[in-house]
């Protein structure tokens, strides 16, 4: 390391320069160091003490804000010198950084010995000490971000901030140049920056002001607000350097590019919306609704509307019907009164609208309310009175009584108070007090409102729109007719005048004498009346000496401003207060500033008698804020153009600054605002004082933080209060830490910028709903053209977005119908009506048919949302499927029309018994064909249980048991038996399920069958297919006994027989072989006729249809011979047409069986022999009669046994015995029945019933 | 000189089988008459019986313990043993069924009811 002190010292022989730089320029010290060789810099030891640093110093290893700055300072100086140098030179230079700068004169050095150039840097000026902190830091601390450019040299410096703003440090983009901006703006918003910029330094245009996108280091681009202003000129009036600032407008600008559709919602409309959960609680109100009522968003969240907004005047049954209609969970209207949270009623309409979810649950009601209050019900009343105050000079104010807003205000009251009349109108007499807050004014009137009192006289100020306050005196009065609501009337009188040397003399004898403020009266041409001990002291002037003198005389000086002396006399001459700042000398000629406040007083007569000074000494303060104002105002300046109000307060003069905007935030302008402490604390709202004095608590004491931000209301000038964002940062603080000064920015986001919180926030909740396919918006241009749809509408529609915002309303693919499925007019879809009647509809039905037939059904409400002029813009529909729901409809009404005639043609019997009395309700009238009594039987007034009277008494405990069943299930079903009106029993089934109605059984209900028949019928089949099957089982087992078991037996007889005929024929000659022989094939025949029968009854042969007569004729051709042999007359009266059904086979034996047996019984005695076959038809039976007067049968000996087998009747030798046992089995295995009718020596007739086969 | 060389019967009835085969040896209807009281040892013979020796004609009964004639038939025919030879059902059942049965089996050429007779015997010999 070099010795650079020892270089130094050899420079300063060298170059005499060096030490009148040392010498006079060095006033904050100096900087020494071999060019390009800034690791090694020699600060001397007052630059060295102000930054904390060694005297040698490696500038690498500096933090950032003294190593920026010396750094500032190094390069600066490096680049002026360039190449060429002279080396008995001094050079003057300056720095500028953002908000602050130094003023440098420079010089250098050539080393003999290593040809090494030094340069001495003087710090001639510089803000950097004068603040604790860098001014760099706080602008960070208060968040903005500021630039300065060199438009010669192309050098940009920038704050962290600005860095930060776009996702970088500022390390990271050192060294920033234009190019660096240039990299990092959008090339189209560069150009347009360069011409901007161009024609602002051309003076073409007023300011630099423009929007750019900055790409952010993530790589997408924010949108900036930059600001600048030229801050120096050259010699030749060229522009040397800019500053200004940069602003993310990031979200404004993303909020300007959303569909602009989203912004005009109808929920931005007049109207007031509640968005409620499906429980009806608030989970959102619009602006509206808070204006509207009172109430802000935060006080209802949770609330159902129904629970505050009610009064004693809402009418019940509109809030049943309300409560109705939510819990129907449909759209409706309904009007209803509602109350303000000031207890104003107000007539609504209000339109809900149930959102649902994607299971068809209702997830929210949306609730659009319209007031339809008539509007300033007491304008009539004041248009009659108007006039006639107004002539008076006096100033008349008239306010309601219930929200103590002036409803009448006249010209006198206008011209006071400097608004206009509608701005009058909107302001309450609280508004006009300062003295008389709200809750103190409503005390104040309370007695006169409950007539204790009948007028009331006071005094007070009212403060103008202008700020200024007006003494005045405020006759109350308060009227209460039939005629008008109840108003206080107000005659207030300005007294401005009346007061003012009461108010003079006051303050005289405020000034006591023992203040450390210099207190100078002098008389009405300024000549010294009296000065006070702390004058005398601070002069050293006694007042002795001075009487009758004029101050300025010998308190005035060499560098006594004439500027301030012009201000002065200029104040002087206004008779008015006024406060002015001046340099000042004592008598020892030391130098002292003050500030004056000079109050001028006047007499009874209104004649200027004295001015009374008071002087507080600033010099110290003044001295400090000379070095400080030039990077305040630069401060100033930057936060001018960024919408932040800027504040500073000097906690030692109690001195506060601001900017305009800092006024504009609170209505205010620099002439009416009070700058003091105490003022701005009485404007913020009392409940906030609390985090102002906690902060003053915490801050403002040694050690205490630096930096600050909190939020609180303050009340702008208008009366009501504003949300300021108040950042802020001790800047200044003396040795023991104690805070000096603070320095601070209004960011404002009230009103304003809180609707435009809140206008966000709704929009993203309602591009939410939009967003989403709970609610399907659909918006129609006036031309007819759809020009938005959302993915509600997709879905409901069916088809995609950019499809349906290629259609018009009434789009050909889209055939309208109505919900019965007819054409639908046109002139009377929602859009035309909307656009004719200019007003809303609601739940206009009707459905769609696409080409290929589909049908949708919707439900469409929607109005007018966009008017320009009066004109409709567009239109914004929601649209609701109701397919479903009119499907569902259609089919109900067409169950409905099937079950009311079911209903009226049924047998059987729908019951409905109310619970817990048993008490009969309805019965279907079919209970009278059941029963014998009509349905009013049972359901007429009656003790007993008129049904339970019908049970049959052996079925009693059945009924018992279903009551039991009915506890315990809830429902029963049993059959018993009644007995009818006539005694007769019927066979009915009972059911019945209990209904249950909020968790109670409220109604029985069943219905009752007569099953008389079927119970019948089970019966006799039970028996029926009981026998059946035992019979079957019997023959088989006997069938197969005869054919088998039996059969081979009577083989080997037979086989015996044959082999003893053949081996032995004499044995065969034995009688008794031969009667072995015959019994044998006996035996084989019977076996063989068994078999057939058998078979026949276990037959499983087909039933054919066969027509009867053709059977017959079958007979005939067979049996021809027999007939003739048999000498009778055989008589055939069968029907050509008659078919039946029957087993061929066995019909055929069934007729060869009667017909024979009737030949072979003739009675060869009679003369006359026949045998007769005939037909009838009867109920689908075919009755086949054989009928002979042959020898007839003893009924009475042999009737039972008739068909039994192997009985004969007759000694006939034929006559086996085995015929009419088969022709009843085979008659009744085709299903038939044979019977007959017999007399010995008359003739028998055989019946056989068959079935129809021509069925 | 008779008329079939060997004749097979496979029937449970004693007395049936003593009767049949004193006609048979009357009518000189076989030289070699085999008889088994059931089906399986019928099987048995068959199988082992090689072909110069193997019955022309069998009589086969319905109704037998052991195994009946229905699957007496199913065994021959898995044996493929049912074409070699003329099948004849004898049987004492008139159950049309049973008739049935056996026209529908084209392995059976006759069905002859009990008892046999020299009548019935010469039908087996027409065919």
């Amino acid at each position: 390391m070099k010795n650079l002190q020892g270089i130094l010292y050899n420079c300063v022989r060298q170059n005499e320069l060096f030490f009148q730089m040392i010498q006079n320029d060095a006033v904050e010290g100096y900087i020494f160091w071999e060019r390009g060789e800034q690791q090694n810099l020699l600060l001397d030891s007052k630059l060295s003490q102000q930054l904390e640093l060694k005297t040698l110093t490696d500038l690498d290893k500096l933090k950032a804000s003294k190593g920026e700055f010396l750094h500032s300072i190094i390069e600066k100086v490096e680049n002026q010198l360039g190449d060429e140098f002279s080396e008995n030179d001094i050079f003057n230079t300056s720095v500028f950084q953002p908000v602050n700068n130094t003023d440098i004169r420079f010089s250098t050095c050539q080393s003999k010995e290593s040809n090494a150039l030094y340069i001495l840097a003087a710090i001639q000026r510089t803000t950097y000490f004068n603040r604790n902190r860098s001014i760099t830091d706080i602008s960070n601390v208060l968040e903005v971000a500021v630039w300065q450019y060199n438009v010669f040299s192309g050098e940009v410096l920038i704050n962290e901030m600005w860095a930060s703003l776009i996702g970088y440090s500022k390390k990271e983009l050192y060294p920033v140049t234009v190019k660096t901006f240039e990299d990092l703006t959008h090339p189209q918003d560069f150009e347009e920056f360069k011409t901007v910029l161009q024609k602002y330094i051309d003076g073409e245009s007023k300011s630099y002001t423009m929007e750019i996108r900055m790409r952010h280091k993530e790589g997408y681009w924010k949108w900036v607000l930059a600001k600048g202003k030229i801050v120096t000129r050259n010699e030749d009036g060229e522009v040397e350097w800019m500053m200004g600032s940069h602003i993310d407008i990031t979200k404004r600008k993303i909020r300007e590019n959303q569909m602009e559709i989203l912004a005009q919602v109808p929920i931005s409309t007049n109207n007031a919306v509640i968005i409620s959960d499906a429980n009806g609680k608030i989970t959102f109100v619009n602006n509206a609704f808070e204006e509207i009522t009172g109430y802000l968003l935060e006080e209802v969240l949770g609330k159902k509307p129904g629970d505050f907004l009610q009064g004693p005047l809402t009418d019940q049954k509109d809030i049943a019907s309300f409560r109705k209609h939510l819990s129907l969970g449909r759209s409706f209207t309904q009007e209803i009164l509602n109350y303000s949270k000031t207890g104003d009623p107000y007539l609504l309409s209000c339109q809900v609208d149930p959102i649902f979810n994607d299971k068809g649950e209702i997830s929210k009601f949306i609730s659009l309310q319209r007031i339809i209050t008539e509007e300033k019900k007491n304008k009539e009343f004041l248009a009659t009175f108007k006039n006639t105050l107004d002539q008076t000079e006096d100033c008349i104010f008239i306010f309601d009584q219930e929200d103590l807003k002036f409803t009448y205000v006249n010209q006198g009251a206008i011209n006071m108070m400097g608004y206009t009349e509608e701005e009058m109108l909107l302001l309450h007499p609280y508004d006009l007090k300062p003295e008389f807050p709200k809750v103190e004014f409503q005390a104040l009137i309370k007695p006169l409102a409950e007539d204790r009192i009948p007028s009331i006289r006071f005094q007070t100020i009212h403060r103008a729109k202008n700020g200024r306050d007006i003494p005045v005196e405020v006759f109350l009065q308060f009227i209460k007719n039939e005629k008008v609501s109840p108003h206080f009337v107000a005659v207030v009188k300005d007294i401005t005048d009346q007061l003012a040397i009461e108010k003079e003399l006051s303050r005289l004898s405020l000034v006591a004498k023992k203040t450390t403020n210099l207190v100078v009266i002098t008389d009405n041409i300024g000549k010294i009346e009296y000065v006070n001990p702390a004058f005398e002291q601070k002069t050293g002037y006694k007042l002795e000496e001075v009487i009758g003198s004029k101050p300025g005389k010998f308190l005035h000086g060499k560098e006594t401003k004439s500027e301030h002396i012009k201000a002065t006399r200029a104040g002087l001459k206004t008779l008015k207060p006024f406060t002015q700042e001046i340099l000042n000398y004592s008598r020892s000629g030391e130098k002292y500033w003050v500030s004056i406040t000079f109050n001028p007083v006047f007499n009874e007569s209104g004649e200027l008698t004295n001015f009374i000074a008071i002087e507080s000494d600033i010099t110290e303060q003044k001295h400090k804020e000379t070095l400080l104002r030039e990077s305040e105002e630069r401060l100033q300046f930057v936060l001018e153009g960024s919408e932040l109000g800027y504040w500073d307060i000097n906690l030692e003069t109690g001195k506060t600054t601001m900017n305009d905007r800092y006024f504009e935030l609170l209505g205010y302008t620099a002439e009416n605002f009070e700058q003091s402490i105490h003022f701005y604390q009485s404007l913020v709202h009392p409940d906030d004082i609390g985090k102002l004095t906690r902060l003053m608590d915490t801050s403002f004491i040694p050690g205490g933080q630096d930096d600050f931000s909190m939020e609180l209301r303050v009340k702008h000038k208008l009366g009501h209060y504003v949300w300021i964002l108040d950042r802020g940062a001790v800047v200044k603080r003396d040795e023991k830490g104690t805070p000096l000064r603070i320095s601070g920015t209004h960011t404002e986001f009230s009103r304003r910028k809180k609707l435009e919180i809140e206008l966000q926030e709704e929009r993203d909740f309602f591009s939410r709903v939009i967003g989403s396919n709970t609610l399907s918006l659909v918006i129609v241009a006036k031309s007819g053209k759809i020009t938005f749809a959302n993915r509600g509408a997709e879905k409901v529609l069916g088809i995609i977005k950019s499809e349906i915002e290629d259609k018009v309303y009434d789009d050909p693919d889209w055939r309208h119908i109505t919900l019965e499925d007819e054409p639908f007019d046109i002139e009377k879809l929602p859009f035309p009506i909307v656009m004719h009647t200019k007003k809303s509809v609601q739940d206009i039905r009707h459905g769609i048919e696409w080409a290929d037939g589909t049908k949708k059904y919707l439900s469409i409400s929607g109005g007018p949302f966009n008017l320009e002029d009066g004109e409709i813009q567009d239109v914004i529909f929601s649209v609701a499927d109701i397919t479903e729901r009119v499907k569902t409809q259609k089919q109900l009404d067409l169950a409905k029309d099937q079950m009311q005639s079911i209903l009226k043609d049924m047998s059987d019997v729908v019951w409905s018994v109310d619970l817990p009395d048993y008490k009969m309700k309805f019965i279907t009238p079919s209970i009278e064909k059941l029963t014998g009594f009509p349905a009013s039987y049972y359901l007429e007034n009656y003790q007993g249980n008129r049904w339970e009277e019908r049970v049959y008494d052996a079925d009693r405990g059945l009924v018992t048991q279903a009551y039991e069943d009915l506890d315990k299930n809830g429902s029963y079903e049993i059959e018993y038996r009644i007995r009818t009106k006539d005694n007769l029993l019927k066979w009915v089934l009972n059911k019945g399920t209990i209904i249950y109605k909020n968790g109670l059984p409220s109604r029985l209900d069943g219905y009752i069958t007569d099953i008389t028949n079927r119970k019948k019928q089970e019966n006799s089949l039970a028996k029926y297919l009981g026998i059946v099957e035992d019979q079957n089982e019997r023959l088989k087992n006997f069938t197969y006994i005869v054919s088998h078991n039996l059969r081979s037996h009577s083989a080997n007889i037979q086989g015996l027989v044959y082999l003893i005929n053949k081996k032995n024929p004499k044995i065969a000659e034995n009688e008794y072989v031969k009667m072995l022989s015959k019994a044998s094939n006996k035996l084989d025949e019977t076996l063989h006729h068994l078999n057939n029968v058998v078979s026949v009854v276990s037959s499983t042969e087909e039933m054919e249809k066969i027509n009867l007569s053709d059977a017959i004729a079958t007979f005939l051709d067979a049996f021809e011979n027999v007939i003739s042999e048999a000498q009778l007359y055989f008589l055939n009266e069968i029907s050509n047409n008659v078919v039946i059904e029957a087993v061929p086979a066995f019909l055929e034996s069934i007729i060869t069986n009667l017909l024979t047996n009737a030949i072979k019984y003739c009675d060869s005695q009679k003369d006359f022999s026949f045998v007769r076959i005939s037909n009838r038809s009867l109920n689908g039976i075919v009755i086949m009669e054989v009928q002979d007067n042959g020898l007839g049968i003893d009924m009475e000996k042999y009737g039972e046994k008739l068909f039994g087998m192997y009985k004969t009747f007759h000694t006939h030798t034929d006559s086996r015995g085995l015929g009419l046992f088969l022709t009843k089995n085979q008659v009744e295995s085709i299903g038939g029945k044979i019977t007959v009718e017999s007399k010995l020596g008359v003739g028998t007739t055989f019946k056989v019933f068959l079935k129809d086969g021509s069925i | 000189m008779a008329v079939f060389k060997n004749v097979c019967i496979v029937d449970d009835d004693d007395l049936f089988m003593i009767l049949t085969i004193d006609i048979m040896k009357d009518e000189n209807f076989a030289e070699n008459i085999y008889d088994f009281d059931d089906g399986k040892k019928a099987l048995s013979y068959l199988k082992s019986t090689d072909e110069h020796n193997f019955p022309e004609v069998l009589f086969l009964d319905i109704n037998m313990p052991m195994m009946d004639g229905w699957e007496f038939m199913d065994v021959l025919k898995e044996d493929n043993l049912t074409g070699k030879m003329n099948i004849y059902i004898t049987s004492s059942s008139i159950d049309p069924i049973d008739l049935k049965k056996a026209e529908e089996n084209p392995f059976i050429r006759g069905f002859l009811t009990k008892p046999l007779d020299p009548e019935k015997l010469k039908t087996v010999l027409k065919n």
